[in-house]
């Protein structure tokens, strides 16, 4: 069905940001920047709900799942048979996505009002941030490839304005810099991707790029587009087998979009951008660099599920890189100093676990992932804003410590978003972590099959580690001595990290004044220590020495409200939003797992190793159920993958089908592992660190494995040092800028000639004037000579 | 063939201009006021000292009304021939009288746009301090016709 | 006596409809001037509103008169004046030209003090008179728009009575310009004399000279084309050809003619200068154009010999030719040595009148069913660079500031990150103008070169092409100045007014739009029916 609501859904930002630009700029007024700012993403969050759950939006959540609402704006591009639309579709993929990017950039578009109140840029700070709603919200509605890849050019850009939106720091234009380039290498593979999914649906006989079945109704007269999914989904399963990857059929697709998501979500081995990132004000980090853009790429697998289900082998790289990147992201977290880079960290690590969701054929469960984990990623990002924000721009945790009682509701909440990343049972985490595991163990898909026991180690390890790097950030910030009141020029604090710097040469290093985010206000403009509040009101906007001074002990402070409420609100979601896919081994049916409900009908199943036990395998595939209905209800089981839009047509959903109860009870102690574990790793961590906080961390950790290094000296360097000496030195200045400036100075000289034609004298215009005319009528003479001639003849 | 009565129009043109001239100088000197001042009485040279440094730079303003009366003078010439060919337009035949005069009228029209346009534009304003030192000058010939009529009057009433 | 009246007077067939546009703003010139007159110096923004609504009157009715240009009542006025797609399509040339000057002096007639009303009715009735030469059938006529253009023009080069640069400017343009109208008299008084044939007298009276012959010849454009190969005086053809050439070329600035330029756009205030570069040249375009596609068509040969006008053809193909290759070529030259922007931008609007010319030999060369294309070409070449070089002049105007003190190419160093939007803006222009892809330069170009590669000009189109190859430099110099040299002068980045911002931002769109969407301009340029000479009364 037709909806128009869906373009206020993604142009109101964009709404927001024009007026921000045009009109907040002149004003500079906080209050009316900040009221449209986030008024703007309140009207999209609204739109974007009222579509996905009431009849008159379209129901796009919980109607039928078959009809996305559609909202066709133009024919974008027909050239031949390739054609792109400017077109919205809100199916239920999109829908949660939707629905969850508007509320929780609301709750951080709120936050920032707060967070960077007194910041010169304002203004343009939100205007970024409305222009990547715009950006995330095209991405995430795009009804086709190309519409998508705008959208994920798009927020590559507002990521790369807002991580460099410091614009006196070097360390944050580098970051910005490093995030372009980065994401530029994963965009060709997007780009290759949708030009072979366009070539392999023109072999098939259907050129489209579109997500969706568009009738000529839909799109306002002209033909109809057949979904290009749909008629991949169509096709045959490829083959297992590292040669699928170079034969440019559907597994070459599949690789070439994952290794956009590579880029996208930060997974290895184009991970390195995201930790940089963090130099970024923090709701940006927040909003870009953990809850919603990072997921992109998840989205972009899940959306192309029906391809990558045919792609076995695509499949099994996509579980790999996940799980190598969580477990590996998550070694880095744990020793990590910086309070956002643990964060940022901790970010990829679960990433990873969405990839590896992906990879096991369980995507159902990932994009349950990234809704929590935007969830509690968001709270964990804005509580350590929160804190950085009453440190006064301090974000070394070695200078933190004891903080619960100077910010209680900050700690309050960050407790919360802690226990829910740990997989502390009944809170978010706990679900979709839970769920992952369990789907790789029990994965039969054909790529991943035979290393899903391996993966589920790799996975619980990490769950281990995330734990405890959580419990150690929790520790070091808000318990312990107030190590804050030391002084900066010794003490335990900076011994303590001296040997791990070089002074003066890392970005973050904890010896330079307030290394990480900084809105450019005086720190106790609002928020800050009581007794700076009537002497900074008149300096709000005082040069950065200013600020260096109060980076001696400093007194935490909460808060404002305006940062404390989103807080809390993420936190009750962080809380109860697991809650809507409780497992039916859980549950025992009591509480359906709607999650699954929802999503189940419009992404497409990996194919399973053995077609022979495809009824019990499928059902166990499909998860917990509820009913007791037959499995032989279902006529498209096993190998023959489910494509996107089929749904199941006036049956239950294929989540509702009671599984054995063997499998229940398998899923069951699963579950209790995944507790035990979560309580392990909290313990371990709360131990540790509760007694040495300061524990010195192995330096191959806390040097990131020296991948930057390693990146700079394989590739960074030669590729400098070729263009430098061989492209620039030699081809450009010796040979290009040789023959340019050799006519350039030729002509020149030429022109300086011509130039003593000029004097500027009257008469020898004049007279230069008549020796043309001369020449001009010499040479008509010479015609009229013949012309006579003829004549005369 | 010459015939003297061909060229009676000329003749009536010639008196007619000679009157005009004659006529005007003598109504003037009929009903005009008298008063002979230093620059009035001064030999006529176009508003300029007759006896002077050669090498003295002009106003500009001789320039612009010379340039403006050559102007409207070429345009009036164009009355001749249009009045010539006026009436064998205005003809049964061709009945394009109306559409003739109606473009004459226009044409004059603009013309006194144009004479209106360089009024306000102060053409013929020869300056404040001009017209200060006129009124000035009038003064003084008025105060010393006074004194004179009064040392007139006065030795009258001593001769008397 | 008889002799006056031997020649039959015809009634002229009068049509008001015809002359529409030039009545239009004709009227809004007077009444603009008396407004001007009667409110006095406050007023200035009521003498540019009224100009402005003129100029969008006559433009409303340039394209009331669109449809019937391809008609068959599209002469008037004894054949005086005509009406055809190439006269309406230079004229809204000519109308964007003066309305956005009006626009872009605003702001300069304020930081002067100028006499705005007084500029405001020069403009218009140097746009009347522009306007007058593409619509003109009469070489008389042609003369007398291209006075009424060249005399406004000079009193507005030396607009700025006080300045010393402004004055040399309007007096060296004034002593040339009269020079190159003397060539251009003297070319129609020899085509009239060539084109002589015998009138057979009608005798006022029976007697005296009822066997006398006389002899007339024709200004009309028209007229003249018939009688090329059956004049009287052939040789005296062509001595007028090679005049009227001299004379057009110097009104388009073609090298050799072109020597003026440098000085006089120099000199001429910014805004000024901005309309010469694009009006004036424009308007000898058209009446170029026209007097030579028209008068001295190709003719055919017969048999072996090559008739008086297959010669004349080849004569002025020829001279055109080569006057195109100097012109671009000198322009770009000597562009590249330049240290003053507006200098820098003249040399540039030569070598644009020679790519221009290469449409105009294409046109020149093709026959009639091709012509119009390229005619169509050279229009929207002219177009595009009429908007391009508005926009730029727009904003050096702006950096100028008032007394046009900073024009050198050394005040701009640095000024990109400062006064973002305006070094943009220019910076597009100036990309423009070199010819980049998606600007209306570069479909100008393209425009232009590919007819001339229809008719075969290779070369013409290799030098066009080097020479676009030279401007690079030049232009691209400008931008790596204003964005990669260290400001070494005092820069306050100026306050973009509203008037000059609707300015740049017209432009812009304009550039843009040409550049992506030349066709629909394309077509309403082109005639359907050839420009056809066979279609002569």
């Amino acid at each position: 069905m037709t909806n128009h609501l869906l373009s206020i859904v993604v142009f109101a930002p964009l709404a927001g940001a024009l007026i921000n630009w045009l009109v907040g700029r002149r004003t500079r007024n906080e209050t009316l920047i900040g009221f449209v700012a986030c008024g703007a993403v309140a009207v999209s969050a609204l739109a974007a709900f009222t579509i996905a759950f009431t009849g008159w939006g379209g129901a796009a959540l919980t109607g039928d799942a078959a009809t996305p609402v559609m909202s066709h704006l133009w024919t974008w591009i027909q050239v031949g048979s390739f054609r792109a639309d400017f077109g919205f579709a809100m199916d239920r993929l999109s829908g949660i996505y939707a629905c969850f990017v508007t509320f929780v950039g609301l709750l951080i578009h709120v936050f920032a009002t707060g967070y960077m109140h007194g910041d010169k840029g304002f203004y343009r700070f939100f205007a970024y941030l409305n222009l990547f709603m715009f950006m995330m919200l095209t991405l995430v509605l795009a009804d086709n490839l190309l519409l998508m890849f705008v959208g994920w050019e798009g927020v590559g850009l507002c990521s790369y304005l807002l991580i460099g939106y410091y614009t006196d720091r070097k360390e944050a234009g580098d970051a910005a810099k490093k995030a372009f380039v980065v994401n530029r290498i994963g965009d060709w593979g997007v780009v290759l991707g949708i030009m072979l999914v366009f070539f392999l649906t023109s072999h098939a006989g259907a050129p489209s790029i579109s997500f969706f079945d568009k009738t000529a109704a839909t799109v306002g007269g002209g033909d109809g587009v057949k979904s290009a999914l749909a008629t991949i989904g169509a096709m045959p399963i490829e083959a297992f087998g590292w040669q699928m990857i170079f034969a440019g059929g559907i597994t070459s697709a599949a690789v070439l979009l994952f290794i956009g998501a590579t880029g996208k979500s930060a997974q290895i081995p184009l991970y390195v951008w995201l930790p940089d990132a963090m130099a970024g004000p923090t709701p940006v980090s927040a909003l870009i660099h953990a809850a919603t853009m990072v997921t992109a790429g998840v989205y972009m697998v899940v959306r192309c599920s029906a391809i990558f289900s045919h792609a076995p082998t695509a499949l099994f790289i996509v579980a790999i890189i996940g799980a190598a990147t969580a477990i590996f992201a998550a070694s880095v977290g744990i020793a990590q100093n910086d309070i956002k880079k643990v964060l940022a960290y901790s970010t990829v690590s679960q990433l990873g676990y969405m990839f590896l969701a992906c990879g096991v054929g369980a995507f159902v469960a990932a994009i349950f992932h990234v809704m929590t984990h935007a969830f509690f990623k968001a709270l964990l990002f804005l509580g350590s804003g929160s804190v950085i924000h009453g440190m006064h721009h301090e974000q070394d945790m070695r200078r933190m410590g004891g903080l619960r009682k100077y910010m209680p509701v900050t700690f309050a909440a960050m407790t919360v978003g802690w226990l829910a990343i740990s997989g502390f049972p009944l809170l978010s985490g706990f679900f979709s972590k839970d769920e992952i595991l369990w789907k790789t163990w029990s994965t039969e898909s054909v790529g991943t099959a035979g290393v899903g026991k391996f993966l589920w180690v790799v996975g619980i390890v990490t769950a281990v580690i995330t734990a405890i790097y959580m419990t150690r950030l929790m520790v070091m910030t808000f318990w312990g001595g107030e190590r804050f009141r030391e002084t900066r020029a010794g003490g335990e604090a900076d011994e303590a990290h001296a040997h791990a710097y070089d002074a003066g040469t890392k970005p973050h290093d904890a010896s330079l004044p307030s290394a990480g985010d900084r809105p450019r206000h005086e720190p106790g403009g609002s928020v800050g220590a009581p007794g700076h509040d009537a002497a900074a009101g008149p300096h709000a906007l005082e040069d950065e020495d200013e600020e260096e001074e109060h980076h001696g002990p400093v007194e935490p402070r909460e808060s404002p409200s305006t940062m404390t409420v989103p807080l809390v609100v993420l936190a009750f979601l962080s809380v109860v939003g697991g809650w809507v896919g409780i497992p039916y081994a859980l549950s025992g049916g009591a509480v359906p797992n709607y999650f699954e409900r929802t999503l189940e009908p419009v992404v497409a199943r990996a194919p399973e190793a053995g077609a022979a036990n495809a009824q019990g395998e499928s059902a166990l595939q499909r998860g917990a159920g509820a009913s007791a209905q037959p499995p032989a209800a279902h006529g498209n089981e096993g190998a023959v993958p489910q494509s996107v839009g089929e749904g199941e047509a006036g049956g239950v959903p294929a989540s509702e089908h009671a599984p054995d109860p063997a499998e229940i009870s398998r899923e069951r102690l699963f579950t209790i592992i995944s507790v035990v574990v979560a309580l392990v790793g909290i313990g371990v961590g709360w131990l540790w660190f509760q007694r040495k906080p300061l524990y010195e961390m192995p330096r191959l950790l806390e040097n990131k494995y020296y991948v930057d290094e390693i990146y700079d000296a394989a590739l960074v360097e030669p590729i400098k040092t070729g263009s430098r000496e061989g492209l620039w030195r030699f081809f450009d200045v010796g040979v290009i800028d040789g023959i340019v400036n050799g006519m350039g100075r030729g002509m020149r000289e030429i022109g300086s000639l011509l130039r003593f034609l000029q004097p500027g004298f009257v008469r020898s215009y004049a007279a230069i004037i008549l020796i043309g005319a001369l020449a001009v009528v010499g040479y008509f003479a010479y015609f009229a000579y013949n012309a006579v001639l003829v004549i005369n003849r | 063939m010459f015939n003297l009565s061909d060229y009676l129009p000329i003749v009536l043109m010639f008196i007619v201009a000679i009157g005009f001239a004659a006529g005007n100088v003598l109504l003037s000197q009929l009903v005009g006021q008298h008063k002979a001042t230093r620059t009035k009485t001064m030999p006529y040279e176009c508003g300029k000292d007759p006896v002077g440094n050669a090498h003295e730079r002009f106003s500009v303003k001789f320039y612009l009304i010379a340039m403006i009366f050559i102007l409207f003078d070429i345009e009036l010439i164009f009355l001749i021939p249009w009045a010539v060919v006026f009436k064998s337009f205005a003809t049964a035949g061709r009945d394009l009288g109306t559409l003739i005069y109606v473009e004459m009228m226009l044409f004059v029209a603009l013309l006194l746009v144009g004479y209106v346009y360089i009024i306000r534009k102060g053409l013929f304003d020869w300056g404040e301090r001009a017209r200060l030192e006129a009124e000035a000058e009038g003064r003084a010939l008025a105060e010393t016709e006074a004194r004179r009529r009064a040392m007139q009057a006065a030795t009258t009433a001593r001769a008397a | 006596m008889n002799l006056s009246f031997a020649i039959p007077l015809s009634a002229p067939d009068v049509n008001f409809r015809l002359l529409l546009p030039e009545l239009i703003l004709s009227v809004t010139g007077v009444v603009v001037m008396l407004v001007d007159a009667f409110t006095g110096r406050s007023q200035r923004r009521a003498t540019a509103t009224l100009s402005l609504a003129g100029l969008a009157a006559t433009a409303w009715a340039t394209l009331w008169l669109w449809p019937s240009a391809q008609g068959a009542d599209t002469r008037a006025w004894g054949g005086m004046i005509v009406l055809d797609p190439m006269r309406l399509s230079f004229t809204l040339v000519f109308l964007i030209v003066a309305a956005l000057t009006v626009l872009i002096s605003a702001i300069w007639v304020e930081w002067e003090g100028l006499p705005a009303g007084e500029f405001h009715t020069l403009l218009l009735f140097a746009t009347v008179g522009m306007m007058l030469m593409a619509s003109g059938n009469d070489l008389v006529m042609i003369f007398l728009g291209l006075e009424i253009l060249s005399i406004a023009t000079y009193v507005m080069a030396g607009f700025r009575k006080n300045d010393l640069r402004s004055n040399e400017s309007s007096l060296k343009y004034f002593i040339l310009g009269s020079f190159s109208s003397a060539f251009l008299l003297y070319g129609i008084a020899l085509v009239y004399g060539a084109t002589a044939h015998e009138v057979s007298a009608q005798p006022q009276a029976s007697g005296a000279l009822a066997q006398h012959v006389i002899l007339a010849g024709t200004t009309n454009i028209s007229a003249i084309a018939e009688r090329v190969n059956d004049g009287l005086y052939p040789p005296l053809l062509f001595a007028g050809a090679a005049m009227l050439m001299i004379g057009f070329g110097f009104k388009i600035a073609s090298a050799p003619f072109h020597v003026w330029t440098p000085d006089v756009y120099e000199g001429a205030p910014t805004p000024v200068t901005a309309f010469m570069a694009a009006g004036p040249k424009a308007a000898g375009f058209a009446a170029f154009m026209r007097v030579f596609l028209l008068a001295f068509p190709f003719v055919a040969a017969s048999g072996q010999m090559r008739s008086t006008g297959a010669q004349l053809h080849d004569a002025w193909l020829g001279a055109l030719w080569i006057l195109a290759v100097l012109t671009m070529t000198v322009g770009n030259v000597v562009a590249l040595v330049q240290t003053n922007v507006k200098r820098m931008l003249a040399y540039s609007s030569i070598a644009h009148a020679g790519y221009a010319l290469v449409g105009f030999v294409a046109a020149g060369a093709a026959d009639s069913a091709h012509q119009t294309d390229a005619v169509a070409a050279v229009v929207f070449y002219l177009l595009a660079y009429a908007v391009m070089n508005l926009g730029a002049f727009a904003v050096v105007t702006l950096i100028a500031r008032s007394g046009d003190r900073r024009t050198d190419i050394e005040d701009y160093r640095g000024i990109g990150f400062d006064s973002p939007a305006l070094s943009l803006t220019l910076s597009l222009f100036l990309l423009s103008l070199l010819g980049v892809p998606l600007t209306a330069g570069f479909m100008g170009k393209v425009m232009v070169f590919s007819q001339a590669l229809g008719e075969g000009y290779k070369w013409l189109v290799v030098i066009g092409v080097l020479n676009t190859a030279i401007s690079v430099y030049y232009y691209l110099g400008l931008i790596v100045v204003m964005f990669f040299r260290e400001r070494t002068t005092e820069w306050r980045a100026p306050r973009i007014p509203t008037t000059l911002a609707v300015v740049l931002v017209l432009t812009v769109a304009g550039v843009i739009y040409l550049g992506l969407f030349p066709g629909r301009v394309i077509n309403a340029f082109r005639a359907v029916q050839p420009i056809a000479v066979s279609s002569l009364r």
